[in-house]
């Protein structure tokens, strides 16, 4: 290969007549090596002779290789963390091949992920015959975590690896700089002001100045959002004047940040227009005027005019104005805002006006809102009922879950997302419940028994298996996936132990 | 296959070796789940030969029953699956494994089955056994006859054909598929020539090989018009006859073989290979001995859904006597007897510098030049690149066939550092078979 090769100058001599056949390029060579020549015929190569020649050479070359010399590269350095136990590692390598118990890839793929999250939580390390697995198979969503439980030795290797794996890599990426800016993508520029805005607000501010007239209507408005770090009455003055842009989406861009904006006139102006259509009469009552028309002014602080299909506009425009107006205006009626929801409304725009207030709550993640509305009943077909439950406080979370599964299991299924990764144990109390009760059986049992699967608490696993034994031979099947799921997790918990 | 050990009660396998006995991944994991389960009863192992057996709840009223001989092994289970062994053998195999299962006297129907295979075996023995008559000896003549002759028609039609791609060129070869190929591979099972017919199919792929496809199927025409020289000459030393023999297609038998003089040493199992092929799936077994410094391969078949021998097991060592196949670089073996339990082996021996890897591997190829696999002991360390190489302490290097994959699991062991790594040499590079690495040997 590298060492002097005494065959260089026969082979091609030989390959060439092979190519095209003998009968049109007969072979004569005149290079045959000194130590090749007793065993290469002499004279013009008939078919079989240049076989015979071949074989000497092809031989020849197997059996004369000689050693490369190439540089070894660097070691990797060594690790500060500690490795996860034998057992762990053991588990992590079965769940990377597929070959834990009867498990559908994508299940094995949710417990790949309960794995990392337990190694990553207590700083420990997988093994290195693993992270070459790790990097191919983690999802987007596991991705810090490969990171996290890859160590010293998986920089290396990515490193190594020359761009293969690059995403792994915490290394810094170059200092982003003015070049982010001037040519980055969208997403980096935005990042880029964010942190500029981070660390001097006035800069970042007088950076977009500069840019404004050139941008792009989309491009602009995600610079604007960006502006969300380092908020400030400073920022007022030219977010006011981007209210006054005739392209919708810098004017929603802005008044989201002024809504955001302790002090800001926007604030006022929208707690205003809100307790001019809302207002306490007598001591259990409210009195509601939505507005009767959409003016220029309500128009410019981002109120959209026309209404969806099946919704009047004025319904419609006291719904936002609610929704915009910061909760705690609602002090002047009531101090407590179960006192403001007891009130009942006029000419039936109560459900309006929860309306309006269920979104503020979830557009302002306050939590005592929140919980003063679900209180109260208020309930949604669509996804705002999630959604306000989800801003929640974690102990009010849980119990509000707990309570749906019991009453409907339907309606606690569908709260079933906001809860924490491991659900709490009144929940899983709950749940237990709501799979032992099967006269509750509910349409939504699938997906109860889906998010089960990675939801409830792997101390649940004996109770669990209590269950079984405890129900009718039909309902053990269905349970049984879920059993074998549960019971691996409370292995994978236990071999952190 | 394996011959019966002495031992009155044997050690337990590893979990690793049950594993390898199951035929799918999924069995094994039913056999895991099953394993730990409370279904058990009347477990033991014990008996001549060596068994093992148990009874386990299923979904019926009585249990199944299964009854396994360690020593083939075989399985007998009273399951309907159709997996070979099932999930209950598995099962009950990973129990014993795991310590769970005492020694005792084997119930009825353990006794019954190992009575009746014994019976089946007897009578085997003795249809082999009884004295050829006659009659029988000179029609087994006329049939050894009557194949050396077809044989040798099949050389000279091989020699002719390849002769042939040589006078037309080789150049169009990849226009045409792999049909000619498969012609003159069929002519040769024909003509009972099953190891030219198996080369020359080998040949089928390498036109469509990628860049440099003509040179690779320069070399290897040339080296079969030189199997076909070796084959149709007289005066060959009985040595090198032997390989020639072999690889024609007619090996040498188990009991020639079991009749050389064995080789006792601590075998230590370097890599374990498993190939599946139409109708047979082969396992190789790498082999050296830690004080001869011999080269070995273990070379078994079964056929698809039937279980390949677990006897021996990577990353471990054992005391054994091998025979090997009469040639001129012997490799192929056969495990002759055995001396002890087998051992785990973290640290195997004895490693060699790259330099001196490569002069053993000429001196195999001195004595079989058509010899495509050797495995070495090597230590080094991985560097990426095209192809990648193992450097030793000494700065040489040796590259790894990059038909192989990149070896970047194995890199990732190895963190930079030397490591001892199993390869096996092959004309194209090395291709590797096992990492050491503390304490620990990884299937590469």
């Amino acid at each position: 290969m590298t060492s002097p090769d005494t065959t260089t100058a026969l082979w091609p001599q030989l390959l060439s007549s092979a190519l095209v056949g003998t009968d049109r390029r007969p072979c004569a060579p005149d290079a045959v090596p000194q130590v090749l020549a007793e065993a290469v015929p002499a004279g013009p190569l008939d078919p079989d002779g240049l076989l015979t020649a071949a074989a000497v050479v092809t031989v020849a070359r197997r059996a004369g290789q000689r050693p490369a010399q190439v540089e070894a590269p660097a070691p990797a350095p060594a690790e500060t963390a500690r490795y996860a136990p034998a057992a762990a590692q053991q588990r992590l390598g079965r769940l990377l091949s597929g070959s834990e118990a009867e498990l559908d890839r994508q299940v094995q793929h949710e417990l790949l992920g309960e794995w990392l999250r337990l190694a990553a939580g207590r700083d420990l390390l997988a093994a290195p015959q693993h992270l070459v697995a790790l990097l191919e198979q983690a999802d987007s969503s596991q991705r810090q975590l490969v990171r996290a439980v890859g160590g010293a030795r998986l920089q290396w290797l990515c490193a190594e690896g020359l761009g293969r794996w690059s995403w792994a890599m915490t290394a810094p990426e170059a200092a982003p700089g003015a070049e982010d800016w001037e040519t980055g993508r969208i997403e980096a520029r935005a990042a880029h002001l964010a942190r500029l805005r981070g660390t001097d607000p006035a800069a970042g501010r007088d950076l977009l100045a500069e840019a404004w007239p050139q941008e792009k209507a989309a491009d602009l408005a995600a610079l604007i959002e960006a502006c969300a770090t380092g908020l400030g009455l400073d920022d007022e003055p030219w977010l006011e004047k981007a209210l006054d842009d005739r392209r919708t989406q810098i004017r929603e861009a802005a008044a989201r940040l002024l809504g955001q904006l302790p002090g800001s006139a926007y604030r006022q102006r929208m707690a205003d227009r809100a307790l001019a259509c809302v207002e306490a009469v007598k001591a259990r009552r409210l009195e509601v005027t939505p507005p009767a028309e959409c003016d220029a002014g309500m128009r410019r602080d981002g109120i959209v005019a026309k209404p969806p299909t099946g919704t009047g506009e004025r319904a419609h425009w006291l719904a936002q104005i609610i929704a915009a107006a910061p909760l705690d205006c609602w002090a002047a009626i009531d101090a407590d805002p179960a006192a403001v929801l007891n009130r009942k409304a006029s000419d039936d725009w109560g459900p309006v006006v929860r309306k309006g207030l269920a979104r503020a709550a979830v557009a302002q993640r306050d939590g005592g809102w929140a919980k003063a509305l679900l209180y109260a009943g208020f309930t949604d077909a669509g996804e705002l009922h999630a959604q306000l439950v989800a801003v929640l406080p974690p102990d009010e979370l849980a119990e509000t879950v707990a309570r749906h599964l019991r009453r409907n299991v339907d309606s606690g299924v569908r709260l079933l997302p906001a809860l924490p990764d491991i659900w709490p144990a009144v929940v899983c109390e709950a749940v237990l419940e709501a799979l032992r009760d099967r006269e509750r059986s509910s349409g939504l049992r699938y997906q109860l028994l889906r998010r089960a699967e990675t939801g409830l608490d792997p101390a649940y696993a004996p109770r669990l298996a209590a269950l079984l034994d405890d129900v009718p031979q039909l309902h053990v099947q269905v349970l049984a996936r879920l059993h074998t799921i549960i019971a691996i997790r409370h292995d994978i918990h236990r071999e952190f132990a | 296959m394996v011959p019966p050990m002495s031992e009155a009660t044997m050690p337990p396998w590893t979990a690793e070796q049950v594993q390898a006995l199951a035929p799918d991944a999924s069995s094994f994991a039913s056999a895991r789940k099953l394993a730990a389960s409370g279904g058990w009863s009347t477990t033991g192992t014990g008996g001549e030969p060596a068994g093992l057996w148990g009874l386990c709840k299923g979904s019926g009223s009585s249990p199944y029953q299964i009854c396994v001989d360690l020593t083939e092994p075989a399985y007998k289970c009273s399951c309907p699956s159709r997996k070979f062994p099932c999930k209950h053998a598995l099962a009950l195999l990973l129990r014993w494994s795991g310590g769970q299962v005492a020694a005792t006297e084997p119930p009825d129907f353990m006794t019954q089955w190992t009575t009746a295979r014994g019976a089946r075996a007897d009578k085997k023995a003795e249809r082999a056994a009884a004295p050829r008559t006659e009659a029988q000896e000179r029609a087994a003549q006329r049939r050894a006859d009557k194949r050396a002759e077809s044989v040798a028609g099949g050389i000279t039609e091989l020699r002719v054909w390849l002769a042939d791609q040589i006078r037309h060129g080789i150049a169009g070869l990849d226009q045409s598929g792999y049909k000619p190929f498969e012609q003159v591979a069929a002519r040769l099972v024909d003509a009972q020539a099953p190891g030219l017919a198996a080369a020359v199919r080998r040949l089928a792929p390498l036109p469509s090989s990628g860049a440099d496809w003509q040179q690779r199927l320069l070399s290897e025409l040339s080296l079969l018009h030189l199997l076909t020289g070796a084959a149709s000459s007289d005066d060959l030393p009985e040595e090198l006859a032997a390989t020639v023999r072999a690889r024609v297609g007619a090996p040498a038998t188990s009991e020639q073989v079991l009749a050389t003089p064995p080789v006792r040493d601590t075998w230590q199992v370097l890599g374990v290979r498993d190939e599946a092929e139409e109708k047979l799936t082969s396992r190789r077994v790498w082999l050296r001995g830690r004080d001869t410094g011999r080269a070995a391969l273990i070379l078994s078949f079964a056929a698809p859904g039937q279980a390949l021998p677990v006897d021996l097991v990577l990353g471990t060592e054992v005391d054994a006597e091998l025979c090997f196949h009469p040639g001129a670089t012997p490799l192929r073996a056969l495990v002759a007897a055995r001396h002890g339990a087998p051992r785990q082996c973290p640290r195997p021996g004895p490693v060699l510098p790259a330099a001196q890897a490569l002069r053993e591997v000429a001196a195999a190829l001195a004595g079989d030049p058509w010899l495509t696999g050797w495995p070495l002991l090597l230590r080094g360390t991985l560097v990426p690149g095209t192809p990648w190489h193992l450097v030793d302490a000494d700065g040489d290097a040796l590259a790894l066939d990059p038909a192989a994959g990149d070896p970047w699991r194995t890199a990732a062991i190895a963190g930079g550092q030397p490591v001892t790594l199993a390869a096996e040499w092959t004309p194209a590079g090395l291709r590797p078979l096992a990492v050491y690495a503390d304490e620990e040997v990884v299937r590469a």
